[in-house]
């Protein structure tokens, strides 16, 4: 007799768990701007010791990389040393080409596409879990980073910011299934969509806008500059597969992206990226 | 007494997201990361039973998905429902081994990993359900099995060791 109360009272409890579980899940599934003072508090808390987990583990990581590779160092030297001596001629002309652009650049009277500021941030660490790909930085409002920034390294498009706190940002990053950017092949100027797969294998799906397009394996995507966020012309990455759509008609590919994102440490965070973007397209 | 067992669990939560997050993606990257705060509910739960174990579970799945502000409840959720289930079974386990923690946290962690991905699937996000079960979940499994096996030796059976041997000594 006296269990049927207690069942009851479980039933009920488990009830109000479930509901209120699933409303936060509804609330939070999309992008916040502003996050709650627990949460706020939390991360701000927690982002600087990870941070120094983060470095100490690097640290641990590469002195284990370091003493695994010092057999394979004399071989790797001689090998360098002749890379060298390539590179050093190459560098010549090289230096030779950014004299000719610089005086091109006068000459077409051409302004630099970042019109904005820029924030250089560390990682500070990643989703606890296995299946989203996001991670936190180390800069937030306080240095001007704001929700919907694009963030990126010298080697191309990182992701985009969502939750902004004092001193932190989540950043979903551009592999992540959520994650969407509007971009141009170089070489044939179709429009595309660049989505992440977000299956784990580091690769992105890339849907052309057009129904003709001319995309091919080797052909660099680049940001169009047209959905807001990212600048114009921010490698995303490099189409390594095409596949004819389900009937035929058109064609989508994979991309893999240049940015190493199993080993992201320094990113920039372009704080008011749209001026370099959309003014352009006004123009 | 109380006061501190309610800090060491707050701190192995700690510890837990800590490894988690910053530790074990930077030592193996490209690897799945071992579930350490649902192995650490699970075990609270094998050993205590299903209001500590769910209690746990709560806190460091809220903690966990409060991390990056995304989905929030659907970690606490699933870890809390396998705490429960694993409670509904403890007074029938036998706890003495490490074969029971390391197959009942196995089974849990499919469970778990299903309800898991079955929610973030039914609020927007895109799942690869092939590689999900083919490859992440095995990995996942396996790699909580291990843990959950370590945990319940730490939190369990090493303690009991202790407790046995100075009883012994004391006779």
């Amino acid at each position: 007799m006296k269990q049927q109360p207690l069942l009851k009272r479980r039933i009920v409890v488990t009830a109000i768990c479930a509901v209120v579980l699933i409303c936060l899940i509804y609330f939070t599934a999309r992008d916040r701007d502003r996050l709650s003072v627990a949460e706020r508090a939390g991360r701000e808390i927690f982002s600087p010791i990870a941070r120094g987990a983060s470095k100490i583990s690097r640290e641990i990581s590469s002195w284990v990389r370091y003493l695994a590779s010092i057999g394979e160092t004399k071989a790797e030297n001689e090998r360098l040393r002749s890379e060298l001596d390539a590179l050093r001629h190459e560098n010549l002309q090289m230096e030779e080409a950014v004299r000719e652009n610089q005086r091109l650049r006068i000459l077409l009277g051409f302004a630099d596409a970042l019109k904005g500021d820029t924030v250089v941030a560390r990682v500070s660490y990643r989703d606890p879990g296995n299946w989203l790909d996001s991670v936190v930085i180390n800069k937030g409002s306080d240095h001007g980073i704001a929700s919907g920034c694009a963030v990126v390294t010298d080697r191309g498009v990182v992701g985009r910011t969502t939750s902004v706190t004092r001193n932190t940002a989540t950043v979903v990053l551009a592999i992540d299934s959520r994650s969407a950017v509007g971009g141009i092949d170089a070489r044939s100027r179709d429009l595309v969509l660049v989505e992440g797969l977000g299956d784990g294998s580091g690769l992105l799906h890339v849907c052309p806008l057009g129904a003709e397009n001319d995309l091919e394996p080797g052909d660099v995507i680049i940001t169009s500059g047209l959905g807001g966020v990212y600048p114009r012309g921010y490698v995303i990455g490099d189409i390594i597969s095409v596949e004819p759509g389900k009937y035929g008609v058109s064609k989508s590919a994979f991309a893999r992206p240049r940015v190493d994102f199993d080993r992201l440490d320094e990113v920039l965070v372009l704080a008011e990226p749209i001026e370099g973007a959309l003014g352009e397209m006004r123009e | 007494m109380r006061r501190l067992k309610n800090l060491s669990v707050a701190f192995g939560v700690f510890a837990a997201l800590l490894l988690q997050s910053a530790v074990f993606p930077v030592l193996c990257p490209r690897w799945a990361v071992p579930d350490l705060v649902f192995c650490f509910s699970a075990v609270v739960s094998i050993i205590a039973g299903t209001g500590p174990g769910v209690a746990v579970a709560l806190l460091g799945g809220l903690c966990q998905d409060a991390l990056t502000g995304t989905f929030i409840g659907a970690s606490a959720g699933a870890n809390m429902a396998v705490a429960a289930m694993i409670g509904l079974v403890e007074p029938q386990l036998f706890k003495e081994n490490l074969v029971t923690p390391a197959v009942i946290v196995g089974a849990g962690t499919v469970i778990r990993e299903v309800i898991y991905l079955f929610v973030i699937w039914s609020f927007g996000a895109g799942i690869d359900w092939v590689r999900a079960f083919g490859v992440v979940i095995p990995w996942i499994t396996v790699l909580n099995c291990c843990t959950g096996a370590l945990l319940h030796r730490w939190m369990y059976l090493l303690p009991r060791e202790r407790e046995r041997s100075r009883s012994a000594r004391s006779v």
